[in-house]
């Protein structure tokens, strides 16, 4: 062994931190190598002396605890969490309510719900449209609350846009679909 | 009383002797260690929410006192406080050998008493020495063995000196 790992090994077992197996080990290395058992008595000795000068006795007068003391430092600290917690619940409602107000568009926020429809008949209805009419005509809206200008999502004015818009795509019943010619090839074509 | 309280007086029960001691060596004079002692418990008070996480409440608040006696020291500066109020031959007792023990204890570099002064008379474990002094456990052991190291070495020179 080493003997640096030596001294390093007696010192931890003067010191009382050595585990029981390696104590073991050292100690049957010593009994085969009497100058590390030298060594290693040294350094016990060394430290047992250290040990009994550094041996001081404890105080023979403790001052005695602070109790009332104590308890109002507690108390300025349960007050200050108390605080530091409602506070901190503020800033963060703060902090959230001015992200909102930055972040979400002021026009946007507001989402108005749909107005309400009355379906009424704009003109009168002859017979002769019955007559003539090959499929019913699609129910004409018209708004019940003229006053409501609104030109947002839910807006009627939009509704009703966007039904013109899907009527003037649809085709129109006596329009013919266009004919379509197809060219087979040579070896195909019906004899 | 609140428990916070009632668990820092425990603490000042079990502890507090000990540390008052180690203020005493850190600090120089008794009155001083006395007020160390008391802000060291204030501290603890302040941070006893974090008494549940600690795994060795004798050094948690061994490092409480080293900061607070630290930072005192740097405040007052009291430099050859220790070297009159706690002399080494008061601290060996009238044995010769102890006697030229505590002196080449006193000899020792700071950080090497420090450690072992933890380890032989506060008897703290190399894990809680390392927590206290905010060094890794292979560090103290290195500590240690220089410390002992030295001893020996300044031991045999007084021996050899002696015998001559």
């Amino acid at each position: 062994m080493q003997r640096d790992v030596l001294e390093r090994l007696a010192m931890d077992r003067a010191m009382g931190a050595l585990s029981a197996d390696v104590e073991q080990l050292l100690d049957a290395y010593q009994r085969l190598a009497p100058e590390a058992a030298a060594t290693a008595d040294e350094i016990e000795r060394t430290v047992r002396l250290a040990r009994a000068a550094l041996a001081e006795k404890q105080p023979s007068s403790m001052p005695a605890f602070p109790v009332a003391g104590f308890q109002q430092i507690e108390r300025w600290r349960r007050r200050v969490r108390q605080f530091t917690y409602a506070g901190g619940l503020a800033a963060c409602l703060t902090i959230g309510l001015g992200l909102g107000r930055i972040t979400v568009p002021v026009a946007s926020a507001p989402v108005p719900g749909p107005s309400a429809v009355e379906i009424v008949q704009t003109s009168d209805t002859h017979e002769s449209d019955f007559a003539n009419a090959t499929e019913p005509k699609p129910t004409q809206f018209a708004r019940s609350d003229s006053n409501d200008n609104d030109a947002g999502f839910w807006s009627v004015e939009r509704l009703l846009q966007k039904r013109e818009q899907e009527q003037e795509r649809l085709p129109t019943p006596n329009q013919s679909s266009p004919s379509i010619q197809v060219q087979w090839p040579r070896y195909y074509r019906p004899t | 009383m609140s428990e916070a309280v009632r668990q820092v007086e425990g603490l000042y029960q079990a502890y507090g002797p000990a540390l008052l001691v180690y203020l005493r060596r850190l600090a120089g004079r008794r009155e001083l260690a006395e007020d160390l002692l008391q802000e060291t418990f204030v501290q603890a008070l302040r941070g006893v929410d974090r008494l549940d996480e600690v795994v060795s409440p004798r050094a948690w608040l061994f490092t409480i006192a080293r900061n607070v006696g630290i930072s005192a020291l740097r405040r007052r500066r009291p430099v050859a406080a220790l070297a009159e109020d706690v002399p080494a031959a008061e601290v060996a007792g009238a044995d010769p050998r102890l006697e030229r023990m505590a002196q080449a204890i006193d000899k020792l570099p700071d950080k090497l008493r420090e450690t072992l002064e933890l380890r032989l008379r506060h008897e703290l474990s190399y894990e809680e020495i390392a927590a206290v002094l905010s060094i890794p456990v292979g560090t103290v052991r290195s500590r240690l063995h220089h410390a002992v190291r030295q001893l020996r070495d300044e031991l045999a020179k007084d021996e050899d000196a002696h015998a001559t």
